[in-house]
């Protein structure tokens, strides 16, 4: 009950933050990037997911039930309000157990039937809270499991040593000493990576010029080298407990549209602006070849044409020099954070 | 057209014949398939007549061979698969455990002209 109520409470208290944060979002764009977005997210879904029991402050007033003199030959101890009632309905204070004291006032025979109810309301409460939980990851979990089994079924490694060339040419560039896997895989739409044990980037069966299969290696393999995956998995955690909070849905929401952006950044990261509007066609590019296929994955997405836009703003604006710089800051403080957690 | 779902066994089998371009034989697909699955024959030729039943192939015999072609091409099969996956898949599932380069909806003609010019014009700005 103690666990529920600290996360109920935690909810509550970083709700208006979490709103907070969204709403200022278009006006904070100016001074911050994604990327500082990027590392409050981390900061509130820290609060949120961790066991916080023991910072709920105990309560501050204790309710004394007088003692008539009558009643005195009754051992009625002091009761602080996490005393509950057993069933028979003696009191229960500190482990021990009361007989029941003659009634102060005629409330005993309500306190009977109120405390009962009480406690099952709260097991209902629990039971609920633990059931979202449960449908949340198992929802999760399966569908993942299906798109495994998809690409298992569809996909194979790479067929052509040009694009294995330019993918390992590519990750040697950015420092990844891990040998990735390269799959194709039909019916996929778009390059994706995939895998926590072994990562590895699909490709759709579409042929690519050299430019574009290097755009498109550099941006999944950013993706890679920012663990982007374990991060949405810290998003799936946190949707999971705090189900019941749309604020937190929201914020799953922006969170996951950050990891994009300042994906984009850093893959532009040092070119000049020829190469990212090759960038920003080469993502138009992938998002027209969409149209054959619309897809139903993207049921909560604000829609295609609003979302390119805002990152061909964010990879080409005329303010963008801060932002690139910020996600750059943002990804140092990342990787620091995420050498620290290493180290633990 | 909305076609059953292949098990994985017979799903190998038809992308070998899809492969194959046209009709094949029963010594073909198991040449093809060495390597991959470890099939007698009796298995292999239970597995095709299996196809044939549900009307994925059709066979006939020439002397003392069986010529297998397919029914369905495989495009047809897998947008009927990816479909159906689809379907089952919602919301943000999918996007929870991968990082696609592009996960929004396609977008239509006159979008991808509107952002076409777009980028052309905040390209030239930033210049």
């Amino acid at each position: 009950m103690t666990l529920l109520l600290s996360l109920a409470s935690v909810s509550l208290i970083i709700t208006p933050l979490i709103i907070l944060l969204l709403f200022a979002a278009p006006f904070l764009e100016r001074k911050y990037t994604a990327g500082g977005r990027y590392l409050m997210w981390i900061l509130v879904m820290g609060c949120l997911c961790l066991p916080f029991a023991s910072f709920i402050p105990r309560p501050a007033v204790q309710i004394h039930v007088p003692v008539p003199a009558a009643a005195s030959s009754y051992d009625i101890r002091r009761i602080n309000n996490t005393a509950g009632l057993a069933g028979d309905g003696s009191r229960r204070d500190g482990g021990e157990t009361v007989s029941r004291g003659v009634p102060v006032l005629s409330a005993e025979p309500a306190r009977e039937s109120i405390n009962p109810s009480s406690a099952n309301l709260f097991d209902v409460i629990r039971i609920v809270w633990f059931a979202g939980i449960f449908l949340s990851v198992a929802y999760h979990a399966a569908n993942h499991l299906m798109f495994k089994r998809f690409v298992r079924r569809w996909g194979m490694p790479e067929p052509d040593p040009g694009y294995l060339q330019i993918f390992n040419e590519t990750a040697r560039r950015m420092g990844i000493v891990r040998a990735l896997g390269l799959k194709r895989c039909k019916g996929i739409k778009t390059p994706m990576l995939m895998g926590f044990i072994k990562p590895a980037v699909l490709l759709p069966d579409l042929s690519c010029d050299e430019e574009d299969l290097r755009f498109i290696f550099r941006h999944e393999l950013t993706h890679y080298k920012r663990r982007d995956l374990w991060y949405k998995l810290a998003l799936m955690i946190t949707i999971s407990i705090h189900w019941f909070n749309p604020a937190v849905h929201l914020m799953i929401k922006q969170a996951n549209k950050d990891i994009e952006t300042i994906c984009d950044t850093l893959t532009v990261h040092g070119m000049d602006m020829g190469l990212r509007k090759k960038y920003s066609e080469m993502l138009l590019n992938m998002a027209a070849g969409r149209r054959v296929c619309r897809s139903r994955l993207t049921t909560n997405f604000i829609g295609g044409k609003r979302m390119l836009k805002q990152r061909f703003l964010n990879i080409l604006g005329k303010k963008a020099k801060k932002k690139r710089q910020g996600a750059v800051w943002a990804d140092r403080g990342g990787c620091r954070l995420r050498r620290a957690f290493d180290r633990l | 057209m909305a076609v059953s779902r292949l098990p994985d066994a017979e799903l190998e089998i038809m992308k070998v014949i899809w492969k194959c371009g046209g009709e094949t034989t029963s010594a073909v697909i198991m040449n093809k398939l060495e390597g991959k699955k470890d099939w007698a024959l009796t298995t292999l030729l239970n597995f095709l007549a299996r196809l044939v039943d549900r009307g994925f192939l059709s066979v006939y015999r020439n002397g003392k061979t069986n010529y297998y072609a397919p029914v369905i091409n495989e495009d047809e099969y897998l947008e009927s698969e990816s479909k159906s996956f689809l379907e089952r898949l919602h919301g943000n599932s999918l996007k929870s455990f991968v990082a696609s380069l592009y996960n929004g909806d396609g977008i239509s003609r006159r979008d991808l002209d509107e952002l076409k010019s777009f980028i052309d014009e905040k390209a030239g700005d930033a210049q």
